[in-house]
């Protein structure tokens, strides 16, 4: 049936072992001998019985606990059952010849001792009980018994084990059901009719009678019986549903089927061979047996059903379980399970947030809309805020996915919880019109459209030529204000104003605002800032527009008065202009001028403020905002042909740390055209700081100050000096390690070999662990080292390894992992490059990780497997770019002509590079498939 | 909720050809687009009222897949009506009907009515099968034919409603052995006698006893 399977989800957690005690109270001393046989669950207390007539109580969770001898020892306690209303435990022990049946009060249980109601033997003898289960006649206490027999028969007793007189020793009645064993029992009590549902492998039947019956042998007459199956197939388990409609559950190998008193109702196919079922709250909970290789002692697979929905929402592998106790109180509690090996798992369900994220990650929104509407219906909450959210998600999925329509209807049901802004903005697109009009009728329905939607609707309306549903804003105020606008003077205005709303002003003003400032601009200064002051959402700027050329002095009191109390940006844009206006033309103090600027820092839009400043060509105030804006490469440029140096070197200084370039910057500045070489000092001074922080080689420097009108060689005499002799420091240094570390490679080399060929003697006799004398049985590792064999147990956790080497190996294998294991190191590369100062350094750092050529490693069974080629073009070019930065060792273009005597050709790193025909074992970037025309170094 | 007669009805037909929607509609009264495939046997319940009586209609919504074949089969006992369904958009659904009705009727007792229904008229641009093809086809193997809309609910309750009125008029001419559970019909319970004398004057549980005995 691998075809078609349930929908799978993962909402159940099963916890393994959650009472160590009980499992140490079963397997010890008490319970140690004895096979858990049977179990039951009462109203607080799980009841445990096992081969050797003994019964075990756990109260809470397992905490508590009782036991007590129920029946003879060395008797078998077959079936237990608990009443659900008295509390009342039935045993039944089983030793070849007759059943005994004894009912126990659970209510009166002291420790070790529990009051025994009733003691009798069944009347059916030589058969073992298969199947038993008991119901209160609901009216007093009076008991329904039913005991069925592995032959087929079965005997229904009923009495009130509480008084000693009434209870029957002898059978209501007796049938013979099949001739095969009964395999469950199940009372239903529904008024005053009990059904009794009969299952075994000859078929499926229930009997119906009322439970007022009173004492008549078999009188057969009295219960209707209705067969619910006739197949003949094994059926081995059975359990009755009680929350909704009563179905009698039986498991068979296809399916699970239920059956209500009258007639089949519906199955879940579910392919196996079930050996427990069981229900609790809408979970159906079963124990199959696989046929499939299942991890070690996990031969049984645990499917917990939603019957509700028709979800398989647990599947695990499990081991053998001997019963599943299901707690009648309620769902939420999960249910707990005994394992043969008397191992007590936890079957607990997730709580709803980790079950809709689970649910979410699937995008299977619709079913978390019902699940969430589920658990609402059974804690009685509504939580519409939070069914809105998943609605939402819904409905993005569904947009995302181009369902338009169907998401539309999603985000409808959000309403009034999300902003609807979030949702017309996706529908603003003019195909999606329809949608956005459900979407805006749905919210003028719920009665929270503002104005804008119902505007935006009645033009949706209008565009598709529907007639319009919506009544359209009330226009009205503003043609009022308007008429009186015309007849009132401005001083009156505001009042009027005043009662109006802000957008209605803003109407008014846009169509009148000229008007009024051209009749009278000083009364129109004042009516403004009353709206601004009235309307706190109509902003000063509003009003700028409609100020005319040679109304400036108004404009600016009007926007002055609004100094530190809006901020809006463009009054505070607005009125610098002005100032710099004043200050172009007057050429006020430049002190005082500056000062506003910082008056009004962070007001005012920096950009636009150094646009003006350039205009006006305000040099303190494009300074200053150089300064906040951190364009101080700008404000070096400004200094440099100002030729002020010390301000230079002083900003250079001061912002050099977190930008370096500044530096180099300053550097350059000596290459413009007009013949603005940097003085010595000042050209030292930089030199100095490129060259202690490393921000240019040599060569990049010469190259930059090669140039027209450049610096004299003999200021820079020094410099190189100085830098030629660092650099012939650190490759001396260089070559040493090199010859140093290919000693090691030798020397390794070497002992990998004598390793291969020759014999190798181990004549330690320490162990290198407890460092005593080495006894037998002892551990010799190839590395040399030997310990006890006891030893190696205790301090490594894998025999395989040497414990004093692994931890360098560990630091190895990891070094080689990583060199081999990032397939995506490119980016990293690429990364470390941009950020590094020493692009060579990173080079030849990947390098020796293997970026760049195709390598091999060796792996442990000495087969050797070449990693897929992970150079690409991308990598050439990275070379070359990289490549391009540096200096070009041409001795052509040496510009230290003087220096040539002593120019060593051996300590060169780049002298192979002049020889194109060699492309020798220093070639970092010798790859196969390799263009030579593409080396820079050519 | 008391009734005259609970009918069992059964509805059958290949995979995806709408029986769990027609199910969904008739007693919810709503239309899911996607609905899950049926594993197994679904169950659902409505009242209906024929001549005057009420009527319990119990349903069997089986699962349309082959592999479910065995397990659906041992629905057919026991049920007095049966939907034979099929897809007028998808002619394949159409042409398995006749092993359908061979499976119904080598299973199922010999006075079951079956029904015939195409569905999903709605899809009228997509239809693959005339509405010829199925009357002829019911008309040749006796059953009544019906095109219905899940989606739309049109003839959906009537499918329903007149298999209920064939098994009433069936009853009343004495076809079916009503006592016989295994037919799928059962008769309401009836109320006993001295309760109804009490009562007064014939109550329909009375009727029905009377009618039947």
């Amino acid at each position: 049936m691998a075809v078609l399977e349930w929908k799978k989800f993962d909402f159940f957690n099963l916890k393994e072992n959650v009472s160590e005690s009980a499992t140490k109270l079963l397997t010890g001393e008490e319970g140690g001998s004895g096979e858990i046989t049977c179990i039951a669950s009462g109203q607080s207390q799980k009841v445990l019985c096992d081969s050797n007539g003994s019964v075990f109580i756990f109260y809470r969770n397992w905490k508590q606990h009782n036991v007590f001898q129920a029946h003879e020892t060395g008797t078998p306690i077959v079936l237990c059952e608990v009443t659900q209303l008295n509390n009342h435990l039935v045993t039944v022990g089983y030793k070849g010849l007759t059943a005994e049946i004894k009912i126990w009060n659970l209510a009166k249980a002291r420790n070790r001792q529990v009051p025994c109601l009733k003691s009798f033997k069944s009347t059916i003898q030589r058969q073992k009980p298969t199947a038993l289960a008991v119901v209160n006649n609901g009216v007093n206490s009076q008991i329904f018994l039913a005991l069925g027999f592995e032959r087929g028969d079965l005997v229904l007793y009923k009495g009130d084990p509480t008084k000693s007189s009434d209870f029957s020793y002898t059978a209501l009645a007796i049938f013979t059901i099949s001739s095969k064993k009964i395999t469950g029992i199940a009372f239903n009590l529904i008024g005053k009719s009990c059904h009794l549902f009969i299952c075994s492998d000859n078929g499926i039947l229930s009997y119906e009678f009322n439970s007022q019956l009173q004492l008549q042998q078999n009188s057969e007459k009295e219960f209707s019986k209705i067969i619910l199956d006739r197949k003949s197939e094994p059926s081995r388990c059975c359990t009755l549903q009680k929350d909704q409609d009563s179905y009698f559950l039986v498991g068979r190998d296809d399916a699970i089927y239920c059956f209500t008193s009258d007639g089949r109702g519906p199955c879940y196919a579910l392919d196996g061979q079930k050996v427990l079922i069981k229900c609790f709250g809408n979970y159906l909970v079963t124990v199959l047996k696989t046929n499939k290789p299942q991890p070690i002692n996990k031969d049984y697979t645990l499917i917990v059903i939603d019957i509700l929905n028709k979800f398989k929402v647990f599947s695990s592998p499990i081991e053998e379980i001997t019963g599943i106790f299901s707690d009648d109180s309620g769902s939420n509690n999960g249910c707990f399970l005994l394992s043969k090996s008397k191992i007590i798992y936890h079957l607990n369900e997730k709580d709803l947030e980790s079950k809709l994220s689970l649910l979410f990650k699937k995008k299977l929104f619709d079913i978390a809309v019902k699940i969430s509407k589920d658990h609402k219906l059974q804690k009685e909450e509504s939580d519409e805020e939070a069914m809105a959210e998943i609605y939402k998600l819904y409905g993005d999925h569904l947009y995302f996915k181009g369902n338009y329509n169907a998401s539309v209807e999603k985000y409808i049901k959000t309403i009034p919880f999300l902003e609807p802004s979030y949702v017309i903005k996706k529908f603003l697109d003019s195909r999606h019109i329809s949608c956005l009009v459900e979407y805006l009728q749905a919210l003028s329905d719920a009665g929270v459209a503002s104005d804008e939607h119902k505007k935006l609707l009645k033009n949706c309306f209008k565009r598709l030529e529907l007639p319009n549903k919506i009544e359209s804003p009330a226009h009205s105020p503003i043609e009022d204000g308007e008429n009186l606008l015309l007849s009132t003077d401005l001083e009156s205005m505001r009042e009027i104003l005043q009662e109006m709303s802000s957008i209605d002003v803003e109407v008014l003003m846009k169509n009148n605002a000229c008007e009024i400032t051209k009749k009278d601009p000083l009364e129109a200064v004042r009516l403004f800032t009353g709206i601004c002051e009235d309307h706190p959402d109509i902003e000063p700027d509003f009003f700028i527009p409609y100020f005319s050329k040679d109304q400036r002095k108004e404009l600016i009191e009007f926007l002055e008065y609004f100094i530190n109390k809006t901020d809006n940006e463009t009054v505070y844009n607005t009125l610098i202009e002005f100032y710099l206006q004043q200050f172009s033309e007057n050429k006020t103090d430049e002190d005082s001028m500056l000062e506003k600027l910082t008056v009004f820092e962070g007001k005012y839009n920096k950009e636009f403020v150094l646009i003006l400043c350039r205009f006006y060509k305000f040099w303190p105030g494009i300074l200053y905002i150089y300064e906040e804006k951190d364009l101080h490469n700008l404000s070096i440029r400004y200094y440099h042909q100002r030729k002020d140096y010390s301000n230079m070197i002083k900003s250079c200084e001061t912002f050099g740390n977190n930008n370096p370039n500044l530096w180099i910057q300053a550097l350059n500045c000596s290459d413009s055209k007009d013949s603005n070489a940097l003085p010595t000092n000042v050209l030292l001074q930089v030199l100095g700081v490129i060259s202690r922080e490393k921000l240019l080689s040599p060569l990049q420097v010469a190259e930059a100050l090669c140039v027209e009108n450049g610096p004299k060689v003999g200021q820079l005499k020094d410099y190189f000096l100085q830098m030629f002799k660092k650099e012939n420091e650190t490759l001396t240094q260089e070559t040493d390690e090199v010859r140093n570390l290919r000693n090691d490679v030798i020397s390794l080399t070497d002992y990998i070999q004598n390793c291969k060929e020759n014999p190798l003697e181990f004549g330690n006799t320490f162990c290198n662990a407890c460092n005593q004398p080495l006894t037998l049985p002892s551990i010799y590792y190839i590395c040399r080292h030997a310990f006890h064999q006891d030893c190696v147990k205790n301090y490594s956790a894998n025999e395989k390894d040497c414990s004093v080497c692994m931890k360098d190996n560990l630091h190895l294998n990891e070094l080689i992992q990583r060199s081999t294991s990032h397939v995506e190191e490119h980016d990293s590369f690429h990364n470390v490059l941009d950020r590094s100062k020493d692009h060579l350094q990173v080079l030849s750092q990947y390098f020796s990780r293997g970026l760049f050529n195709k390598i091999c490693i060796v792996d442990e069974t000495g087969q050797s497997s070449p990693p897929p080629v992970r150079l690409q073009t991308r990598n050439i070019e990275t070379a070359r770019d990289v490549a391009r930065d540096l200096p070009k060792p041409t001795v052509s273009l040496n510009p230290f002509g003087e220096d040539e005597d002593s120019y060593d050709k051996e300590k060169n790193p780049f002298e192979n590079d002049d020889d194109t025909s060699d492309h020798g074992i220093g070639n970092p970037f010798e790859v196969e498939g390799y263009d030579s025309n593409l080396n820079p170094f050519n | 909720m008391s009734y005259a007669y609970l009918f069992k009805y059964i509805i059958i037909g290949d995979t995806g050809v709408g029986k769990s929607c027609l199910l969904l509609q008739f007693t919810d009264k709503r239309f899911q687009p996607v609905h899950d495939l049926t594993i197994g046997v679904e169950f659902g319940a409505r009242m209906i009222t024929i001549d005057g009586k009420q009527i319990k209609l119990q349903i069997w919504d089986t699962a349309g897949q082959e592999a479910f074949r065995s397990i659906t089969r041992s629905y057919y006992r026991g049920a007095a009506g049966a939907l034979l369904v099929y897809d007028i958009t998808r002619r394949e659904t159409f042409n398995h009907l006749t092993t359908w009705l061979e499976d119904a009727r080598q299973h199922s007792n010999s006075n079951m009515v079956i029904m015939l229904i195409g569905n999903k008229s709605d899809l009228d641009s997509r239809r693959e099968v005339k509405k010829e093809e199925g009357e002829a086809f019911a008309r040749e193997h006796g059953l009544v034919f019906m095109e219905t809309s899940a989606r739309t609910a049109a003839n959906v309750e009537e499918a329903f409603i007149n298999t209920a009125k064939e098994i009433y008029e069936k009853i009343q001419e004495g076809v079916f052995d009503i006592n016989n559970e295994a037919n799928g019909i059962k008769i309401g319970q009836q109320l006993p006698p001295t309760n109804s004398s009490i009562s007064g004057s014939g109550n329909q549980g009375g009727q029905t006893n009377g009618g039947c005995c």
